[in-house]
């Protein structure tokens, strides 16, 4: 078999799994897309297999990662099943994607990702097309992962707002404010302003004793000290604007499930992994997001001591939140350079409407809380005395938010039920699938 | 252990490569260019990658992602996006002398639209000849050793 012969016999390959695709529930108006977008790639490949001479040992080899590239996006089409993800959330979640991270063609024209949901073994992921694009491709692909043991975990889901912050960082419109003002406001007078001063405070005196342990293990292990490069930096500043936007896209429930799900899996919240520095040490994240809460106003609670065990519950998952005892060797950020940076983060957001967190009113907290004490999906959907449902767009932040509240302040709130994690969870999952058909009626005015 | 190295499938210097000898293509024969609309169309994503991301080129080590992860079926990391980024800098050097990236990047834009979408009128041969060159350096430079 030839090098050309080889490729031609993987093309029609992956031409089969395409054809063979498409047997499982994908959900409505999801692979329809993306089907034909694998397929049109393909058909651009096939057209320029055809004009490869045997000999050109260069073109084969790049045609087949080409081919190569479009084969894992067909492997892909059959690992979405909506049995295995929360699919109110992904709804959601597409809808922010296709708001923030369309981008322009060579004539000026929007073109929207093509979002792909997925459950995986491992944590939250969004997996974004290559920097350098394939030839053919039209419109890119957005991979969409959701772990899968925590399929109904909802209040977790919001650490998708940092996996939208990665991509929407090499999108060429949100991209370029995350990559100007946000940037710049975050090295103003940061450690990470340049290599030497990050290098000048992990190896500063007031650095936390567990650090000072771990440069001391590197240096015995290695026969020198220790010291960051270009790429830590960079990395560590990514990690930091993608917290930052994931806070201001999902408000304080991103803050809580941040601070659930990343505090166990940092036994010392300052301790940098010299094996692989590719993240802040947890208390410089958490630093920062508590002086977010403080620097938007959020720290304040929205019920007030009128709403009695609500307003108790809620001061708890505040404290929850703020509780703040690192080190002040793990601050990186003056607060005014932190408005700079939420502002430009904003700024990605004004021009779609409901897209960042906003606080709900005082009493429609209250009467989400309420339900959850009842046991029921916290929605505001009321029936009048005429028998008219009284329905309000509550957006998916102020639901988990009542969710955090609820799960945070539980101790303090009466109820007929006392509920677990899980059906925590799942109320609030029942409630964005409820709410969406609350949304389609509100558009439609049937009320 | 896989058979090859992951990076032998995802190597961003070839899809770099493509990417610009099609487009230097197009400009030796513009009436070719609307049919590989969308190849250009790509070519200009990258410029733009190029031109406004600063982390451009950044590469996660391979160990970023545990092993476990390999089995997950997405493309395996991209490998030599430095490389690209290096030999695009290079090329905008030797071609635009002199001028801001920014603006270099622009000229070679607008010239691909116009070529790709010849409603918007025929770029100007001293334009078109910069461009080429701009071209043939990339390519010239992306030859795999």
């Amino acid at each position: 078999m030839t090098p050309l012969e080889f490729l031609k016999e993987e093309f029609d390959n992956v031409r089969r799994a395409l054809d063979e695709t498409l047997r499982h529930d994908y959900g409505p108006e999801q692979s329809v897309d993306y089907y034909h977008e694998c397929e049109a790639r393909l058909t651009d490949i096939d057209a320029e297999i055809s004009r490869i001479a045997a000999t050109d040992a260069a073109k084969i080899y790049t045609y087949l990662s080409q081919l190569s590239y479009v084969a894992t996006f067909v492997s892909l089409i059959e690992r979405s099943r909506l049995g295995e993800f929360s699919w109110p959330f992904a709804d959601e979640l597409r809808r922010i994607a296709k708001t923030l991270l369309a981008e322009k063609d060579l004539k000026g024209d929007l073109l929207d990702p093509i979002i792909h949901v997925v459950s995986e073994g491992q944590g939250y992921r969004i997996y974004y097309e290559a920097q350098v694009p394939v030839a053919s491709s039209r419109r890119r692909f957005l991979v969409v992962a959701f772990p899968r043991s925590l399929k109904h975990h909802v209040l977790l889901h919001t650490l998708f707002g940092h996996e939208v912050g990665h991509t929407a960082l090499f999108t060429t419109i949100a991209g370029g404010i995350l990559q100007g003002e946000v940037l710049a406001a975050l090295v103003a007078a940061s450690p990470l302003k340049d290599l030497a001063l990050m290098n000048a405070w992990l190896n500063s005196t007031a650095a936390h004793q567990d650090v000072k342990n771990e440069l001391a293990a590197y240096a015995a292990q290695n026969g020198r000290p220790f010291v960051f490069t270009k790429e830590n930096r960079e990395l560590w500043l990514i990690e930091l604007i993608c917290d930052l936007f994931g806070v201001l896209l999902f408000g304080p429930a991103f803050f809580a499930a941040h601070r659930a799900y990343l505090q166990p899996l940092h036994p010392s919240p300052y301790t940098i992994k010299t094996a692989q520095p590719t993240h802040p040490p947890f208390a410089i994240r958490h630093k920062m997001l508590v002086q977010i809460m403080r620097v938007t106003g959020w720290d304040v609670p929205i019920t007030s001591a009128a709403d009695g065990a609500f307003h108790i519950a809620e001061t708890e998952m505040l404290r929850f939140l703020l509780d703040d005892t690192y080190d002040q060797w793990s601050r990186f950020f003056d607060d005014a350079d932190l408005r700079r940076a939420v502002a430009g983060v904003q700024k990605i957001f004004a021009p779609h409407g409901s897209l960042g967190y906003a606080p709900i009113n005082p009493a429609g907290l209250v009467k989400l809380i309420e339900r959850l004490t009842r046991g029921l999906p916290p929605i505001l959907a009321d029936i009048d005395q005429d028998g008219t449902p009284q329905l309000t767009d509550v957006r998916i932040s102020q639901t988990l938010y009542a969710g955090w509240v609820y799960w945070i302040g539980r101790q303090h709130l009466a109820g007929a039920v006392t509920l677990d994690f899980l059906t925590t969870n799942r109320l609030c999952d029942h409630a964005l699938l409820q709410q969406r058909a609350i949304n389609y009626t509100l558009i439609a005015g049937v009320t | 252990m896989p058979i090859m190295a992951a990076q032998g499938r995802n190597d961003a210097r070839t899809a770099a490569r493509l990417l610009a000898s099609t487009a230097k293509e197009c400009l030796d024969d513009p009436a070719s260019a609307p049919a590989n609309a969308v190849v250009l169309n790509n070519v200009y994503r990258l410029l733009e990658a190029y031109r406004g991301n600063a982390f451009f080129g950044l590469e996660p080590a391979a160990s970023y992602y545990p092993a476990a992860e390999t089995l997950s079926l997405v493309p395996p990391l991209e490998q030599y996006v430095s490389v690209v980024r290096d030999v695009l800098e290079q090329a905008v050097v030797t071609t635009f002398a002199g001028q801001p990236k920014d603006e270099a990047i622009a000229v070679i834009e607008n010239v691909l639209k116009r070529i790709a979408y010849p409603e918007f009128g025929a770029p100007s041969d001293a334009e078109k000849k910069k461009v080429k060159r701009f071209f043939s350096e990339v390519v010239q430079h992306l030859q795999l050793a």
